[in-house]
């Protein structure tokens, strides 16, 4: 058995005095199944491995979670989680410290899609186990499915009919015999060196060969090249359409011109009548001259404008955040037909679209990601930011918003989105912001900045990095963290790859 | 208290989307201007040195997003802040309405120990613009029920009267600084005090 995840400090009110325990996601050696558990402490953290704590507790298996609702802070000013299951009982409120609901969250990250059914209430749909690589290759984008917005939250946490009154005691020897990863999460916690592999960056991949490689079938070859190396220009329009899944779009044309009537189609008062539209067209109309203003044309603006407002209309709850007209220009300097464009946009931003919901849930995930990343490649780093209170990595909002947009030129950016788009990693823009880091350390740790000097490292970085060399650092970093045989498991999960 | 040491003074910019806080800040810092400036993703600051009332001090002058919903961010950018300038266009009444809500989110997230007392600056940027939709009168009777707020109107493309609303911001945020420096020195006292008193209390509790 080994421990995936765990937090402690957690309060459960389930009885009538709140008791404080931790809880724990662990995963069986042999069945592969995984349990959400809460244990109680008593006194100090070793009685656990003692065995005298366990007077009560509850234990779930982890596919039996469907939904978990995350309501506002409450009056102690700690914060709690009710855990919904697939049956429609719930588990007991779980109340956290600071950053311990975001932990659970980028835990279950790893196992789980999260979506935002409703204010504070969270979807959680299992990840399935990786499929066989021909298949998902190009299905790793579904259209999004509509999630159920019937209310499953908020029948009280009176069911405790999932509570089993004692936790197992041959888990606790298991436990007990598995010092290694507890060890993780307490002290000690494994880390890279900081001499990375040499990593030399591919050739470019040019139409020809993406064709044949995809008439080939040989789609993860095919993946992996442009990962290495990127696409040429000419490539990369089809290729990203691929990549995107663009073809799972049923009727792309007539679908964009009903969508684009919708709005077109307004008479000046309706648009009066609709304050929400009306406000989303006027901060796009004051962004797009200001996207890539000494680049764009007037024909070039009024299609960012175009393209912008037709997303307003088809993803009503996003509409218009700052932030998408700088990944919408680049999507329209690759496209030069609308539809193409437009579907190419939607498509990406179903894949970066938690970043622009409002709860900012998404983009605080990342930052405690890529904070348990750098921990492991470069733990120094971590606790020099975190003496400059600076460990909870804001600077890297920019990054994460716009996926690196900003620190790259229109024209050497898109490499980052080919790498991105093929990496064997789902998350690889964690480790592209840990090699941006990497790249910037000595001058960082050095100089002993605090948050405000980093923040200016990393916003002067504007435009100015060689992304290739970039690139190169993220790669290599991927390549140690994938051959060192101390890389928790946790870690692999975060950035998402598989073995 | 009457250290003529370096003073650092944190200047937070507050105010909708595409209002010119970035372009107030390039004018007052690097006397300078341009159309094209892109929408301020995150935040960034500048600092200069002025000379405020023969007083050498050092402003950070923080931009921030316009867009409400990346305010959750903000509060690390907040802290610490001894002065907060609030800015609307002159041309665009919804920028001045919004000040309000600028104004209270700002006191909730820094939470400063005198919310009542904390100097706020209140700028009307683009009054070199021909369509003006918020008059001074208008503005000022918002300004006059905020407890005086300093109001200014101003032109960040033709510099006007940019210097002069920031040095009434310096001034304030120096004002500002001076009194949490006197908070700060106070606790010692009530320390001594409190020990005073917990060494008489043990001494009666002994028993």
């Amino acid at each position: 058995m080994r421990i995936i995840f765990e937090e402690e400090n957690v309060l459960v009110h389930g009885n009538a005095v709140p008791e404080s325990g931790r809880i724990s996601i662990i995963e069986h050696d042999s069945s592969q199944r995984r349990e959400f558990v809460w244990e109680p402490i008593a006194a100090g953290d070793w009685t656990f491995l003692g065995g005298s704590a366990f007077d009560t507790g509850f234990r779930q298996d982890l596919n039996d979670i469907s939904e978990y609702f995350k309501p506002k802070r409450n009056d102690s000013g700690l914060r709690y989680l009710v855990i919904k299951l697939r049956d429609g009982a719930t588990l007991p409120s779980l109340h956290f410290g600071p950053g311990g609901i975001e932990r659970v969250e980028s835990a279950f990250q790893a196992f789980f899609v999260i979506k935002e059914v409703g204010s504070g209430q969270y979807k959680l749909e299992l990840i399935e186990e990786p499929k066989d690589a021909r298949l998902s290759l190009w299905e790793d984008d579904p259209e999004p499915r509509i999630a159920s917005g019937r209310d499953v939250l908020n029948r009280g946490f009176g069911i405790f009919s999932k509570i089993t009154r004692a936790i197992s005691s041959n888990i606790q020897e298991e436990v007990a015999r598995s010092p290694i990863s507890r060890a993780f999460f307490n002290e000690g916690q494994p880390e890279l060196p900081l001499e990375r592999p040499v990593v030399i960056r591919a050739t470019l991949v040019d139409e020809d060969d993406f064709r044949d490689f995809v008439l080939a079938g040989r789609y993860k070859a095919i993946k992996e090249k442009i990962f290495r190396g990127g696409l040429t220009g000419g490539a990369r329009p089809f290729a990203w359409k691929q990549l995107l899944g663009y073809e799972s779009i049923k009727n792309p044309e007539e679908k964009y011109h009903t969508l684009r009537a919708q709005w077109e189609g307004l008479t000046a008062e309706q648009e009066e009548y609709c304050t929400i539209l009306r406000e989303r067209r006027s901060l796009i109309a004051k962004d797009v001259t200001r996207t890539d203003p000494h680049r764009l044309n007037a024909e070039q603006i009024q299609r960012l404008s175009e393209l912008l407002t037709t997303y307003c209309i088809y993803d009503q709850d996003i509409g218009y955040v700052q932030g998408m007209s700088d990944i919408a220009v680049v999507i329209l300097d690759i496209y030069p037909d609308d539809i193409d464009a437009f579907w190419v946009f939607a498509k990406f931003m179903y894949r970066v679209r938690g970043n622009f919901e409002r709860s900012q849930e998404a983009i605080k995930r990342q930052f405690e990601a890529l904070r348990r990343v750098l921990a492991f490649t470069d733990g120094e780093m971590v606790r020099f930011l975190d003496r400059k209170e600076s460990g909870h990595m804001y600077f890297c909002f920019p990054w994460f918003l716009i996926l690196f947009r900003r620190l790259a030129t229109h024209e050497t950016l898109p490499t980052i989105w080919d790498a991105w788009l093929c990496s064997p990693c789902a998350n690889f823009h964690l480790l592209i912001a840990a090699a941006v880091l990497d790249l910037k350390r000595k001058e960082i740790m050095n100089e002993e900045f605090g948050y405000c000097e980093i923040l200016q490292v990393v916003n002067r970085l504007s435009g100015n990095v060689d992304t290739d060399e970039i690139l190169a650092r993220a790669q290599s970093l991927l390549v140690q963290i994938s051959r060192s045989l101390s890389t928790p498991p946790i870690i692999k999960q975060l950035l998402n790859l598989s073995d | 208290m009457a250290s003529r040491k370096k003073v650092l003074l944190k200047v937070i910019i507050l105010g909708d989307s595409g209002v010119g806080k970035t372009s107030l800040m390039n004018q007052y810092v690097n006397k300078r201007f341009s159309s094209q400036y892109k929408a301020t993703i995150g935040a960034d600051f500048l600092t200069k040195e002025v000379l405020v009332d023969d007083r050498m001090v050092t402003l950070q002058i923080w931009d921030t997003a316009g867009q409400e919903r990346f305010q959750s961010l903000g509060v690390a950018f907040y802290r610490g802040a001894d002065c907060c300038v609030l800015v609307y266009d002159t041309t665009a009444p919804n920028t001045f309405k919004s000040l309000e809500s600028w104004r209270d989110e700002f006191l909730i997230q820094a939470s400063p120990r005198d919310p009542d007392n904390f100097p706020f600056v209140v700028i009307g940027n683009k009054i070199d613009l021909e369509n003006r939709a918020v008059t001074p009168k208008r503005a000022q009777a918002w300004c006059a029920a905020k407890n005086d707020l300093p109001h200014f109107e101003c032109s960040a493309k033709e510099a006007t009267k940019v210097d002069e609303a920031f040095v009434t911001i310096a001034r304030a945020a120096l004002q500002q600084e001076a009194d949490t420096e006197l908070y700060k020195e106070v606790p010692e006292r009530v320390d001594l005090r409190r020990n005073d008193a917990a060494r008489s209390n043990s001494g009666d509790c002994a028993c």
